[in-house]
């Protein structure tokens, strides 16, 4: 390290006495960082990937789960996933076949549970019915099922519906499942459960997806801050009606959109949290679940394709990491292009013949509803890592090892509060960049975004190793002097990294194409008793392990 | 005096040698080449034949292929032989998608401007096999170009443009609605 870089370096002080900000041990979620969604949800599109993935191609799901960090995940529907599956539908996976999996890797599954209709019969056919005697039983022989099999493990909670707030109305609802807790707690006494709360701000990017899946007149007309107070007061309304079973509630659960300032996925979604806390008393207290999340919704899924949507990811995790309250959340999800992995799989799509291609969500804007594989051939299915993959496994192999959540922090000291906006600043300034670029002005006159270096400081259980978890969005490396109080360091420190050249970063990438981004390790000599000198390239995401004594 | 001569003299030939080569792209200036595409003009199943070198050849075989699957129809292409630079356009039987195919050997720029008689265009993607050192090695590269309309990446502001830089082949795909 030269003399003017040691002049330059921020300092990092870490004290490993100091009480943590949260140990992900007591959490079920465990790494917490995760994916909505596990696979079995490709059935959406008619197809029987599913069976695949948990079938004949397991050991490709399991290779592929690992590599994209797949430590935490969540199944929509869980119950109608388990019926069809145990009864053979010819599109579904065997649960016994995915748990089994899970199991066999750690992973920590969020089970959704519906309460609006089952199966009244073991083949899973015909007209499902929402008798709530027949629900309640339906729901109690899942939990059974899943204690009798051994999988309570895995089992990282159950989620009391996916997005309620757009549908039902929240008293009948609540008194459905205000009649099925009680089976579930006969079953598993001490199962953790979240209740979905709704909490947004007019110009949400999700509320304007969901209102395009649904069309207008399923939503509350008029639109606006009208149709806000209608889903925040659903919320309130929900926390009301459940008050005979609140107290057997472990977790609030939210869903976070939008990573402008303003929205969900940024400071201001820990705000609405704690701001909701204080209205409605009743839920002051619980942790929390933000089962999913994501810079965009539906309405621009192509966005993450670009290594940017990656480094902005990472601020954002850290971020979480850094909140005390919050335990496991889902970016949505694992086999889109936000996710984890793109999945080529033998598939019919609208206006096109089977064919093999790459899994895409829906596109609004009428773009590449699939990418074609140009290497696999009919009928063949494959994974390879999403953009997300990389950073989700540096930073969970190193959670799993470093599961005591200590310090969070930036370049330069900022204060606490400043430290939750770093996600929404690089978002806006990024956006400013890539919108000069898209319209065509030259890369030398536009203005480069300047982010910052994040980091988090987690300590292994036995207090032997100390990770930084970290990433740089400004435009150059920085240098970082790491100061240790209550231990000293035993060794060079070894660092994984994730790249991406800058004039790639607001590019798109294409699947089966060679990545933007570049993986790397590296290691830090300048280790001296309570010091280290480190250093993090720009558009980087790194994770840094150090030995201590 | 012979040996500080010829002491000289091999500085100065490591100097040459060591000297970098002037890029004549650089100085090149960008060749547009300007294209009324008739989508309602009826296309042809022919073979694709694009000049390039047996390296870059192989890595593009595979492009070649999905251009084919894809946008089996031509609908035009550069006149004359084109050993250094050539272009084919293709596409869909529904008309819903292009593929221009573009061989550019040389060190000058070319830029595609393209008219739609119909329709509109989305974000092109470019798959692409590059050279970096004149020609003498070969990578892929595959990319959407930046596009954002200030919410989402539904943005029109690449349309009707396509960029082939110097020592490339490549196809791309653009979408229409």
């Amino acid at each position: 390290m030269s003399i003017l870089a040691i002049l330059l370096a921020a300092t990092i002080t870490i004290d490993v006495d100091k009480s943590p900000i949260k140990d992900q041990r007591d959490s079920t979620c465990r790494p917490d960082l995760g994916y909505a969604g596990c696979l079995t949800e490709v059935s959406l599109y008619n197809e029987a990937f599913p069976v695949w993935a948990y079938g004949q191609g397991i050991k490709e799901t399991e290779k592929a789960l690992r590599a994209c960090g797949a430590r935490f995940i969540r199944q929509w529907n869980a119950v109608d996933e388990w019926q069809m599956g145990m009864a053979g539908h010819s599109n579904r996976a065997n649960p016994r076949d995915y748990f089994s999996l899970w199991k066999k890797m750690g992973i920590k599954v969020l089970l959704t549970l519906e309460n609006y209709s089952v199966y009244p019969n073991k083949s899973a056919t015909g007209k499902k019915t929402s008798d709530i005697g027949t629900v309640k039983q339906t729901i109690g022989r899942y939990v059974k099922w899943i204690v009798d099999n051994r999988f309570k493990d895995v089992v990282a909670g159950f989620e009391l519906g996916n997005e309620p707030y757009f549908g039902a109305d929240p008293e009948t609802y609540a008194e459905r499942w205000c009649e099925i807790l009680p089976e579930i707690r006969k079953h598993w006494p001490d199962a953790k459960i979240g209740m979905p709360i709704a909490e947004y701000r007019a110009g949400d990017p999700d509320l304007d997806a969901v209102r395009r899946r649904l069309g207008e007149k399923k939503m509350m007309p008029g639109g606006g801050e009208f149709e806000i107070n209608r889903f925040n007061q659903w919320s309130g309304r929900f926390v009301t009606a459940m008050s005979n079973e609140i107290d057997n509630i472990s977790h609030v659960i939210y869903h976070f959109y939008g990573g402008d300032a303003a929205y969900g996925c940024s400071a201001s979604g820990f705000g609405r949290v704690h701001n909701f806390a204080k209205i409605y008393p009743q839920i002051a207290g619980k942790r929390v679940w933000i089962s999913e999340w994501r810079e965009r919704s539906d309405e621009d899924v192509r966005c993450h394709r670009m290594f940017f949507s990656t480094l902005w990811k990472a601020h954002y995790m850290l971020i979480v990491l850094a909140q005390p309250d919050v335990d496991g959340v889902n970016l949505h999800c694992i086999g889109c292009y936000s996710g984890g992995l793109n999945i080529s799989m033998n598939c019919s799509f609208k206006d096109e013949p089977w064919r093999s291609g790459f899994h895409f969500q829906s596109d609004p804007a009428g773009g590449y509803n699939f990418y074609p594989d140009p290497d696999a051939g009919y009928g063949i299915r494959r994974y390879e890592v999403g953009p997300a993959g990389p950073l989700y496994r540096i930073y969970t192999d190193a959670l799993m090892d470093h599961p005591i959540i200590l310090e969070h922090g930036l370049y330069g000291k900022q204060g606490k509060e400043a430290n939750f906006w770093t996600s929404a600043l690089y978002y806006a300034a990024g956006n400013a960049e890539r919108a000069a670029l898209a319209r065509g002005e030259p890369p030398s006159r536009v203005p480069r975004a300047k982010g910052n270096v994040e980091w988090i400081a987690a300590l292994s259980g036995n207090r032997r190793s100390l990770a930084l978890l970290m990433v740089n969005t400004t435009d150059e490396e920085r240098q970082l002097d790491v100061v240790l109080h209550g231990s000293t360091f035993a060794g060079p420190a070894k660092a994984q990294t994730v790249s991406c050249p800058h004039e790639y970063v607001y590019y798109y990438s294409i699947p089966a194409e060679p990545p933007l981004w570049s993986e790397g390790t590296q290691r830090f000599t300048s280790v001296y008793g309570e010091r280290a000198d480190i250093s993090i390239r720009p558009d980087t995401v790194q994770v840094v392990v150090f030995p201590l004594r | 005096m012979r040996l500080v001569f010829a002491a000289f003299a091999a500085a100065v030939a490591v100097f040459a040698f060591a000297a970098p080569e002037p890029d004549p792209a650089a100085e090149e200036a960008t060749e547009e080449i300007v294209l009324n595409i008739e989508l309602d003009k009826s296309g042809v199943v022919s073979k694709r034949v694009l000049p390039m070198p047996p390296a870059a050849g192989k890595l593009f075989r595979r492009y070649l292929s999905l251009a084919d699957w894809q946008c089996p129809l031509t609908i035009m292409k550069s006149e004359g032989k084109g050993r250094d630079f050539a272009w084919i356009v293709g596409r869909n039987e529904s008309r819903s998608q292009l593929v221009f195919l573009t061989s550019n050997l040389t060190a000058r720029p070319r830029e595609i401007r393209y008219l739609l008689s119909s329709k509109e265009s989305l974000t092109p993607v470019y798959r692409r096999v590059v050279s970096d050192n004149r020609g003498r090695t070969w990578r892929r590269f595959a990319f959407e170009p930046p596009h954002f309309n200030g919410i989402v990446c539904a943005s029109t502001s690449q349309q009707g443009r396509i960029e082939v830089p110097p020592y490339t082949v490549q196809v791309v795909f653009v979408r229409l609605r």
